[in-house]
């Protein structure tokens, strides 16, 4: 059973971020954009970690945030942003949404792996 | 209207962004003007946009999909990993042109709070004809020299709709916590 979903519509930064979490023994799914992300979710209520990118077609990051907490009613699982945003308006909105941190890409699993495995063992 | 320091702030955050966004594999590159990419064989365009209520700023990164460009944007793979296929490489231009249009995006946050950009496309370099009538008001050209052999080339077109005025000092370096985990 996957301990982290990682929703991004480009398969190269998915083979990235998940092929790095899975060398360093987590487990990890991945989803294509937030419509997906939100399905992997309701399939697997028990996944501990979301890492989403915000600008995605069909569904966005932050809009998929916000129906975990609402539509789902997920309060528990921890979200946390991998983005080349940066504004503080889509921060807030995220705030509000619940979600646990923020990433401005690249991606460098050294600086977000012992972080990323204490949100998942909690 | 584009005001002339607005013009030449366009330009030189573009430039920055393509200087931190371009590199796989710590390669190095350089960026310099040029002004017309008539000439260019390139076949394939990835293209975003940057887009305000005052302005639409379309940035387009032109590749051939050739084995030099697919052996550049897999330099990080292993030693003995296989030439990547259409769809993986396509993949990686568009996401590399996602990197240099953030950073381009989020430069341009704090002169313009509510700017938003789109998500990559890759369409045939062809399409550069209809690029005319968006009627811009800034067209800029650049060659790109990537790990000192491979060529490729970009192009920053604005449209304004109304008066576009701000000023990026040189002097002023904005550093971005890249791949830190800035919790809530």
């Amino acid at each position: 059973m996957a301990q982290i979903l990682v929703v991004d519509d480009s398969s190269t930064v998915r083979d990235e971020v998940a092929g790095f979490l899975k060398r360093n023994g987590l487990d990890v799914a991945t989803a294509v954009d937030g419509h997906d992300g939100l399905s992997k979710l309701r399939m697997d209520p028990k996944l501990k970690l979301v890492v989403s990118d915000v600008n995605m077609p069909n569904m966005d990051g932050l809009t998929m945030a916000e129906k975990i907490r609402g539509e789902l009613g997920n309060k528990t699982v921890n979200i946390v942003m991998l983005t080349t945003e940066n504004s503080p308006i889509m921060k807030e909105r995220g705030k509000a949404a619940g979600i646990k941190g923020w990433i401005v890409k690249p991606f460098k699993g050294d600086a977000v792996l012992a972080t990323f495995k204490k949100l998942v063992e909690a | 209207m584009i005001t002339e320091r607005a013009k030449a702030s366009f330009d030189r955050l573009l430039v920055s962004s393509l200087r931190s966004g371009m590199p796989v594999g710590g390669a190095s590159v350089s960026v310099e003007p040029v002004a017309t990419l008539d000439k260019v064989k390139d076949k394939k365009i990835v293209v975003l946009t940057v887009s305000s209520y005052l302005f639409r700023a379309l940035a387009i990164l032109y590749f051939k999909p050739d084995a030099a460009t697919r052996a550049y944007f897999n330099r990080n793979a292993e030693e003995g990993a296989p030439p990547l296929g259409d769809e993986e490489f396509y993949d990686r231009v568009a996401e590399c042109g996602n990197v240099c249009v953030g950073a381009l995006n989020r430069d341009l946050g704090p002169f313009f709070p509510h700017v938003g950009m789109s998500t990559p496309n890759i369409i045939d370099k062809d399409c550069m004809q209809y690029v005319d009538l968006l009627g811009c008001g800034l067209v800029k050209h650049y060659k790109v020299v990537l790990a000192g052999e491979l060529t490729m080339h970009a192009t920053l077109c604005v449209a304004d709709y109304g008066l576009v005025d701000f000023h990026v000092d040189p002097a002023v370096e904005v550093e971005v916590d890249t791949g830190e985990l800035e919790m809530f």
